[in-house]
């Protein structure tokens, strides 16, 4: 009830209510303020309004139905009936396949989203020395792979079983094996393809947003550590620039994790679906299979139900993580 | 760090960085000085031939013989063969006294082989001159194969193939958005009179025969579709006169100031005749000076394009002239198609070239539309007698001079095969790099003809850059192939090294054959000039275009693209309809509705072409009545889930189904009722090499057992036998392992339908011996068929029997040495063989229906599209837009055999066909084939025991579908005591 408090000033209530019920100020008065409130400050609602619709319609109601779907089975053509937690304990205790995908989607996550995160940012970082007309040419060589849909398919040539493929053909013609490996259907190979195709799709993420937050370090704040007694390019990295861009740094790494949490056509277009006994099976994948494949959207709403969480937990370990930077 | 960097932005840099810029280009730019490569051929003798690797009979080595013996006299009369004296050698053929307006008329159905034996009075050269009538059939261009006094007398006269004649059924309609709609295309029956000819176009003139003095005899052998033939004779094979000639032969003609002062501009798309059902009135949008014109709506206003590009292919139109007198003609074209290739054309007016200069008339690449006179090289227009009248301008595509080159190149391509394939015998497809394999020593042959061979090969180059007048970039490959093999023969250790280089150089050049075959070329209008007048000039300022495309871009907001044809509204007796196809397919099926459907039954369609969101569309409520090209599970998952109608509650459902088997809609069956109309059928079949299996001296394996007797031979001579292992990440279907577990018997659902029956011993026995072809025989796991197949590496596969499409287009150099037949089947105890195989496809269903009016509507639809007459259109049409590469795979068997297979070719399928085994789709069963895949992995990569392995996963899939049918509260399978007994 603090923030009753907050809100409610002296001009709004009458003094001898609030002197009267301090403490029993129900829900029903307390929302009839709040709508005061708004009414004081329409102007900007009005201006948040655009946004706010949007938002709450494509991704807060989104959220809200998939959670109630999870209690539900339902099968996207038919009326859903209510299971209560079946889908989740089923999810949890049964599905073993669900496990392979939340342990793929963790390592990706855990491999490519750090990684990749660190290369965007340490190259971003390099082409903000460069020259203008340099700059604009690296930039786009570097962003290219985010932007070309779907040119990650260039790898199943390179990695095909077939002995004409051309990393068995090298390894064919070195003598290291005798017959071709089938890197993209042998469950032994295909998270490591998998994770490298991830890796180079996923480099572009954020790279933009680094960019433009290097562009935008206040100059000065060089000069006075300088003066200050900064030694060397890295003091001033880890003292000057990160802190002015921790936005820009948060911006990147949720984009890297959702990335990393959301990969499914990857695996997909390159490894097939389904994989070998699973052996490239995603979190979103697994979605994929249960929502359109086998018509289960109520366990499938559970499974996103349970990724949403998962991002969420991890933009908090980020958040705590980014705050050290420059400490 | 600093101080470098300020260095890199300094101005300097810049500088050095543009000014090395522009030199490059300036380098780049120069006129590049043509470099040939004679002195690598000049004074060898490059017909001379090595070994075995030259096929003996073609049609060059034919004339060379003819030459050689002095036998190229041009005899002085005609010789007319009575056809009343014909033999029956096969089938029957039959003389009819009259026919079309012909007397005695020699008609030969599809099945027949005749021979005729008649006297020629002088020896000589002679062209064979046909009169013939294509009788009405499956509209298919007809082919026949030729013998003279008992043997073909050269590789192509096999294959002799006689044009159909299409024209519009009637005039261009407007279909209610303002669209013309081109008329559907049909056969134009009459008497045709024809050479016989090289249907590849390499020869641009009609063959040349030689016939001896004193008695001779022809036979004809039918191949595909019946024909009539009127007239057959030899005529003396005079080459075309000369302009000069044709100058002088007319020089006393009048020409009159009627004649000087006329001038008429008549449309491409006014055509009357053409070679071929796709090649129709077209239209552009995308210049501004286009006539008619219109930015935002399709007005037919060319014609040509892709649909005529391929030698042979022609356009006919007429036109008249008020007086006689000499006339010069113009083309307003374009050839946008092909870079740095000249597209040509013969000029026939009134049925004859009319001199040499305009049998191939040549158009260089251009972007825009331009007017054309034809004319000679000093750009003096051609000036062409015409009498009053009536007459007709006719434009066939033709190679050239580009053709000779052509049919040499392929000729070298067919012997650099043959040495690969000789290589291969020694080194494997993967040599060892540190080996030296002593080719020159074990084959000096081969060396001798690689010789050779690449001193064709620089001579091609520089026939084609003369040719071209500029060093093409395309003929880099043969360049190239030419340089290697030069090395090689210079140093034969590196064959084995460089071998997969040279695989795939050969391989390129099979791509540029096909490519450079191509010349295609469009035509907006024609103009007739007298003496006094001129064509107007052809030009878009660059405002005329800026206008155009500024107005395309708004028109683009308001057209809709995805809605094909009329736009019906929301009426009651409209359906809608979604194809889950491409543009061309969807193009002629809305065709066909408007012009046959709706009119016949006064029900009107909107048809959509869609990609994915099928799902999402119905659950909003916004889906169509009927979707067709459904794939194989759809059916039955939403019949499942009661989303789709049940088509046996209609009348006629029964008659519709006659026309397939039931392989085709058994997948769509679920608990006795039906929920989806067969579209396409495919199924497995064996391809193999007659070339090879000859050379290795096999015959077709008929069983698995025989094929397997095979191996060693095949896998000696380093090549292989490739069946599918469902290895590929994307496709995983096992079609091939479901194929040997019926032949053993077994089948992949139990009766019930509530399990998989994959772990009874039959199965089990087909996995078995199925791993085993890769475990333990070796056969490679993943391969490219199309490739592997036309290099000769795997003369025998089991692919899909559509393969057939790809290879008939992408590997022109093996035509005629490979063919299908039924797939290796396994010998039962009576001594008949299984050949069972499994068949997928696509189908059309209707989605639930409230109303009665639109489920009455929906069902008169989908009745009209299975029929056999809808199916063998849309076939004909879609072979007609895309040639052979877009032969429909049709479930219907009526309309199949209208399909343009050869009879052989056609009774091979239908055999297999009635093999193909009625696989169920079950609840679940999504489950099966993805962990039959898994199976056959972990047993090939892993090499653990397929019993267990398959028992195991033969567990997982009962699961899920056990788990499935409690979903939807069927019975399930208590064959879990069963397995424990």
């Amino acid at each position: 009830m603090q923030i009753v408090k907050k809100g409610a000033t002296k001009k709004d209530v009458p003094l001898s209510e609030e002197t009267n019920s301090k403490k029993k100020l129900t829900y029903k008065e307390y929302f009839q303020r709040q709508f005061r409130l708004v009414g004081a400050n329409k102007t900007c609602y009005l201006f948040l309004a655009p946004f706010a619709i949007i938002f709450i319609l494509f991704n807060i109601v989104p959220v809200f139905t998939s959670i109630f779907f999870s209690f539900t089975d339902y099968n996207v053509l038919q009326a859903p009936s209510f299971v209560g937690v079946d889908n989740y304990t089923n999810l949890i205790l049964t599905d073993k396949v669900f496990m392979t995908a939340i342990q793929n989607t963790l390592l990706i996550a855990f491999i490519t989203g750090p990684i990749g995160y660190l290369m965007a940012f340490l190259f971003a970082w390099m082409i903000n020395e460069l020259p203008r007309y340099l700059k604009s040419v690296a930039v786009l060589i570097y962003y290219a792979p985010s932007i070309s849909g779907n040119v990650y398919l260039i790898w199943t040539t390179l990695f095909s079983g077939d002995e004409y493929g051309y990393a068995n053909q090298m390894l064919l013609e070195m003598g290291v094996v005798s017959e071709p490996i089938k890197f993209l259907t042998d469950p032994k190979y295909i998270m490591s393809i998998v994770l490298i195709v991830v890796l180079w799709a996923s480099l572009g993420a954020g790279f933009l947003g680094f960019v433009a937050g290097l562009k935008n370090v206040d100059k000065t704040l060089f000069e006075a550590g300088a003066i200050d007694g900064i030694k060397n390019r890295w003091q001033e990295l880890w003292f000057i620039t990160l802190p002015s861009m921790k936005p820009m740094l948060l911006f990147g790494a949720i984009m890297a994790i959702t990335a990393a949490f959301n990969v499914s056509d990857v695996p997909k277009a390159v490894v097939g679906y389904p994989s070998t006994d699973y052996a490239a099976r995603t979190v979103v994948t697994h979605l994929v299979d249960y929502g359109s494949e086998r018509f289960e959207m109520g366990y499938a709403c559970a499974i996103a139900t349970l990724l949403f969480l998962l991002l969420i937990l991890c933009k908090s370990l980020v958040e705590k993580f980014l705050n050290r930077i420059g400490q | 760090m600093r101080k470098f960097v300020d260095y890199l932005k300094s101005k300097r840099v810049a500088l050095i960085v543009i000014g090395l810029i522009a030199v490059l280009i300036v380098i780049m730019s120069l006129p590049q000085e043509v470099v040939t490569y004679h002195e690598k051929y000049e004074g060898v003798d490059l017909a001379s031939s090595v070994t075995d690797m030259d096929k003996d009979d073609s049609y060059n080595k034919y004339i060379a013989n003819i030459v050689e013996n002095g036998f190229d006299v041009i005899p002085d009369e005609e010789v007319f063969i009575d056809l009343t004296k014909k033999v029956d050698v096969v089938g029957q053929t039959e003389i009819l006294a009259n026919y079309e307006g012909k007397s005695e008329v020699l008609m030969m159905p599809e099945d027949s082989t005749f021979s005729v034996t008649f006297d020629v009075a002088q020896s000589g050269v002679y062209n064979v001159n046909m009169l013939y009538f294509p009788v009405d059939s499956r509209g298919t261009d007809i082919e026949r194969s030729l013998k003279i006094n008992g043997e073909i007398p050269f590789n192509g006269a096999d294959k002799l193939v006689f044009e159909r004649v299409w024209k519009d059924a009637g005039p261009i309609v407007v279909d209610n958005r303002g669209n013309e709609v081109r008329p559907s295309q049909v056969e134009n029956f009459y008497w045709i009179e024809t050479s016989f000819e090289d249907y590849m176009g390499y020869e641009t003139v009609p063959y040349k025969f030689y016939f001896e003095k004193g008695e001779n005899s022809i036979e004809f052998e039918s191949i595909t579709e019946p024909m009539a033939i009127g007239e057959l004779s030899l005529v003396p094979a005079i080459d075309n006169i000369t302009y000069e000639e044709y100058l002088e032969k007319y020089a006393s003609k009048e020409n009159g100031d009627t004649a000087k002062n006329h001038i008429e501009i008549f449309e491409g798309e006014t055509s009357t005749l053409r070679s071929s059902p796709a090649l129709y009135a077209d239209y552009d949008r995308a210049a501004p000076n286009t006539e008619p014109y219109s930015v935002d709506l399709i007005k037919m206003n060319m014609i040509g394009g892709l649909p005529w590009r391929l030698p042979g292919q022609w356009v006919e139109w007429n036109f008249s002239v008020p007086a006689d007198g000499f006339y010069t003609i113009t083309l307003k074209n374009r050839q946008d198609h092909q870079r740095g290739f000249v597209s040509s054309r013969t000029v026939f007016i009134d049925g004859e070239v009319p001199f040499e200069e305009v049998s191939a008339v040549g158009f260089s690449f251009t972007n825009e539309w331009r007017n054309s006179t034809l004319s000679n090289a000093e750009e003096t227009p051609y000036r062409f007698y015409l009498e009053e009248g009536e007459h007709t301008l006719r434009l066939e595509v033709t190679l050239g001079e580009l053709g000779e080159v052509l049919g040499r190149l392929e000729e070298s391509l067919n012997r650099l095969n043959a040495m690969y394939r000789q290589i291969l015998v020694l080194t494997g497809a993967t040599p060892d790099k540190f080996r030296d394999y002593g080719i020159e020593k074990v084959f000096p042959d081969l060396i001798t003809a690689m010789d050779i061979e690449y001193k064709r090969l620089y001579k091609i180059v520089d026939d084609v850059t003369a040719l071209t007048g500029q060093k093409s970039n395309q003929m880099a490959v043969v360049q190239v192939l030419a340089n290697q093999m030069e090395k090689f023969v210079e140093k034969p250790y590196k064959i084995a090294k460089e071998l997969q280089r040279f695989k795939t150089n050969i391989a390129a050049i099979g791509t540029l054959i096909s490519q450079m075959r191509e010349a295609a070329l469009d035509i907006d209008n024609i103009t007739i000039c007298g003496d006094n007048k001129e064509p107007s000039e052809v030009n878009a300022s660059l405002f005329d275009k800026a206008v155009h495309e500024v107005n395309s871009f708004f028109t683009s907001f308001t057209v809709d693209y995805n809605s094909i044809g009329s736009v019906h509204g929301e009426d009651e007796d409209v359906i809608d309809v979604w194809i889950m196809s491409g543009r061309d397919q969807s193009d002629v099926l809305k065709a066909m509705i408007d012009d046959t459907f709706t009119p016949q039954t006064g029900i009107k369609v909107n048809l959509k072409l869609v990609t994915q969101p099928l799902l999402n569309a119905v659950v909003a409520g916004r889906g169509p009545d009927v979707v067709l090209n459904a794939g194989r599970v759809l059916p039955v998952d939403y019949a499942l889930r009661g989303a789709v109608e049940d088509l046996t509650q209609f009348d006629g459902w029964d008659e519709v189904c006659d026309n397939f088997h039931e392989s085709a809609y058994a997948p769509y069956e679920l608990d006795g009722a039906y929920y989806g109309i067969p579209e396409t059928q495919t199924f497995d079949v064996l391809f193999y090499r007659e070339d090879i299996l000859d050379e290795l001296g096999l015959g077709i394996p008929q069983t698995w057992d025989e094929l397997i007797d095979m191996l060693p031979t095949i896998q000696q001579n380093n090549m292989e036998v490739g069946i599918q292992s469902s290895s590929n990440p994307i496709l995983a279907q096992p079609s091939l392992l479901l194929s040997m577990i019926y032949q053993n018997g077994g089948q992949l659902y139990t009766d019930n339908h509530q399990a998989v029956d994959l772990n009874s011993p039959q199965s089990v026995t087909a996995f078995e011996k199925f791993t085993r072809y890769f475990t333990h025989y070796s056969f490679p796991v993943e391969f490219d068929f199309a490739n592997r197949f036309r290099s000769g590496e795997m003369p025998l596969a089991v692919a899909d029997y559509t393969a057939y499409n790809t290879l008939s287009i992408f590997a022109p150099e093996i035509r005629g040495l490979w063919d299908f037949t039924l797939i290796p089947g396994t010998e039962q105890a009576d001594g008949t063989i299984d050949r069972s195989c499994f068949g997928s496809g696509t189908c059309a269903m209707m989605l639930k229906q409230e109303e009665d009016t639109v489920r009455e509507n929906s069902w008169e639809f989908l009745q009209w599209w299975a029929s056999a007459e809808t199916h063998a259109r849309f076939g004909r049409e879609m072979e007609s837009i895309l040639g052979t590469a877009g032969r429909y795979a049709t479930a219907n068997r009526i309309a199949f055999a209208q399909m343009p297979w050869t009879r052989d070719q056609q009774d091979v399928l239908n055999e297999q066909w009635e093999f193909v085994e009625a696989v169920p789709e079950i609840p679940g069963g999504y489950y099966t084939f993805r962990h039959i895949s898994n199976a056959i992995r972990n047993v090939i990569y892993n090499k653990v025991d397929p019993r267990e392995t398959l028992l195991e996963y033969t567990r997982l899939i009962d699961d899920e579908i056990t788990r499935k049918r409690l979903e939807f509260n069927f019975d399930v399978n208590d064959n879990k005591d069963k397995e424990e007994d």
